[in-house]
């Protein structure tokens, strides 16, 4: 791909700042699918159980923005490890942010006091300390690359920024690119129900970045739950997270 | 080596060798003494006497055996040598089988194992039966009496010793029946099936037993560590293993190709029934399946490292 050199005109506020990432930035929503469909210009992935946040790194350092949160950076200090896995500067990721329990499951609970921990500042190892890293392990699943060398990709498709997003990162046991499939979201949902997924992310591959409603480019699918009882074999991949 | 268990000899047909025997195995666990909670002195076990109202010495008892109810005899140490039995002193070979347990047969319940020593006038008797036991890949079955008790055993070679597995007898190994097991005839679909293939296969190496540790006692033994020199004690690391993640996506990629191979199953029957009804498999009633099958589905992915559970090879 071409990659450009100059910023285009973008969907995003700036305050005056030295950083070339933008001090705000106004998401693309998913509008909230049906059902399950298949389509060869989709992509689908899990709509994995966390928070919505923008991981900046830049000179690094690296900062998260959360929905309705502001910067929870120093709920979470091992995020600060994302600067060693991303082979550019300048990036801003589109991840969800999880915490795993002690045997790697995502954990609503977890997550909830981390973020608490953070707003209160009553955590007992001071602002910013280890005190609240010890209660789970933060975990990071980046599904899109919105900056790349403090550009925007806006413009590009977003089959293209998935595969800048998969070149820029180092996988690591705690922060990857998620897997994601092309075209047969109905199988890929069946899957998921399978492993306790509730939705299904939907994106179309030609498809720019628009801030605000994604309209067709972006679908929130529900996921039908599996039924309850599970076949004896499935204490094997019960023993897997989820 | 620590001092031999066991004397006595190998017999089988008119060959004697004279071995001793020796654990094979030490217990690491770590062992707690008991002291009394208010002074922290460590109390004492006394062997006392109801009817003399005393404490008495070990030295002062027998044994006994209750044949009724308080009715007891008194077998002392000359009772014991003169049972009349050839595996008293003697390791008795009763029969040689493959060395590993055909997959019909049941399991050997090993209870301890012990080295076996030859004394210097068996060497060489001692190194031929090893040596055509490992050649042959066999085990000899054994009867030998060790404290007490007459237990079953294997013989095996072990590199240039051999080793003795004490055995459970076919009476001390309880009945699965009590458990509560799946039954033959639980319904697997082949999807399923290999979907825990997957899972199982992306898990399979070679076992390599200094891969394992005593991870509990390790932990215990810094907690002791640490009240000894006065330390706060360290909380449970909660820290995740690696590739906590990475199995998150391994799962997810297994679960997928699970539910694919299950679709491209029904539409192949699917399609059979339709050709049978004389109708045309494409004329399905189905949605129009866009991606037709797993090898078909260009995948946009980060390179996610499959299981990284197996060490590096």
């Amino acid at each position: 791909m071409t990659r450009r050199t100059t910023g285009e005109p973008l969907p995003l506020q700036f305050a005056p700042t030295a950083s070339r990432l933008p001090e705000r930035i106004v998401p693309m929503r998913p509008t909230d699918g049906e059902g399950p469909f298949d389509d060869p210009g989709y992509f689908f992935e899990p709509w994995w159980p966390g928070i919505r946040a923008f991981v900046l790194v830049e000179d690094g350092a690296v900062r998260l923005r959360a929905e309705a949160l502001g910067d929870p950076t120093a709920a979470f200090p091992e995020l600060a490890g994302v600067v060693e896995l991303v082979r550019a500067d300048g990036v801003v990721l589109d991840a969800t942010l999880m915490v795993l329990d002690a045997r790697g499951r995502p954990s609503r609970t977890l997550l909830d006091q981390r973020l608490a921990g953070e707003g209160g500042g009553c955590g007992s190892g001071g602002p910013g300390g280890r005190a609240g890293t010890s209660r789970g392990s933060a975990a990071l699943v980046a599904s899109d690359l919105l900056y790349l060398e403090g550009t925007s990709l806006a413009a590009l498709p977003f089959g293209e920024r998935r595969g800048e997003l998969a070149a820029l990162l180092r996988p690591s046991s705690w922060c990857l690119a998620g897997r994601g499939f092309i075209g047969d979201g109905t199988t890929v949902a069946t899957a998921l129900g399978v492993l306790g997924f509730r939705a299904l992310s939907a994106r179309r591959l030609d498809a720019p970045l628009r801030p605000g409603s994604a309209r067709d480019a972006w679908y929130r699918v529900p996921v039908v739950a599996a039924p309850r009882e599970l076949p004896p074999f499935l204490a094997v991949i019960r023993r897997l997270p989820l | 080596m620590a001092r031999s268990m066991w004397r006595g000899a190998i017999q089988f047909g008119l060959v004697t060798i004279p071995v001793r025997l020796y654990l094979a195995t030490d217990s690491k666990g770590i062992a707690f003494n008991m002291l009394h909670a208010s002074c922290r002195n460590r109390i004492q076990m006394k062997t006392y006497c109801p009817f003399h109202d005393d404490v008495i010495s070990r030295g002062d008892t027998v044994k006994g055996f209750e044949y009724a109810k308080d009715q007891y005899v008194v077998i002392t140490d000359e009772d014991l040598s003169s049972v009349p039995l050839r595996t008293v002193r003697s390791i008795e070979i009763e029969k040689f089988v493959p060395a590993r347990p055909a997959e019909d047969e049941p399991v050997r319940f090993v209870k301890q194992a012990y080295y076996v020593e030859p004394e210097p006038i068996g060497k060489k008797a001692y190194a031929l039966l090893r040596e055509v036991l490992a050649e042959q890949g066999l085990a000899a079955i054994c009867k030998v009496v060790i404290k007490d008790r007459e237990v079953l055993a294997a013989l095996n070679p072990h590199a240039n010793a051999m080793v003795l597995e004490t055995l459970h007898w076919p009476d001390e190994i309880r009945a699965t029946d009590e458990l509560d097991l799946p039954s033959d005839d639980v319904e697997i679909k082949p999807a399923e099936r290999k979907m825990a293939a997957q899972l199982i296969s992306a898990m399979t190496g070679e076992f390599d037993p200094t891969e394992y540790r005593d991870e509990y006692r390790g932990a215990l033994e810094a907690v002791i560590e640490a009240k000894v020199e006065g330390r706060a004690i360290a909380e449970p690391d909660e820290a995740p293993v690696g590739g906590q993640l990475v199995d998150l996506m391994a799962a997810l990629e297994a679960s997928v190709n699970a539910a694919r191979t299950a679709r491209a199953n029904r539409d192949e029957e699917a399609a059979a029934e339709e050709a049978v009804a004389g109708r045309t498999a494409a004329a399905g009633r189905r949605p129009k399946k866009i991606v037709p099958a797993a090898e078909d589905a260009e995948q946009v992915e980060a390179p996610v490292r499959k299981l990284v559970r197996r060490k590096s090879a």
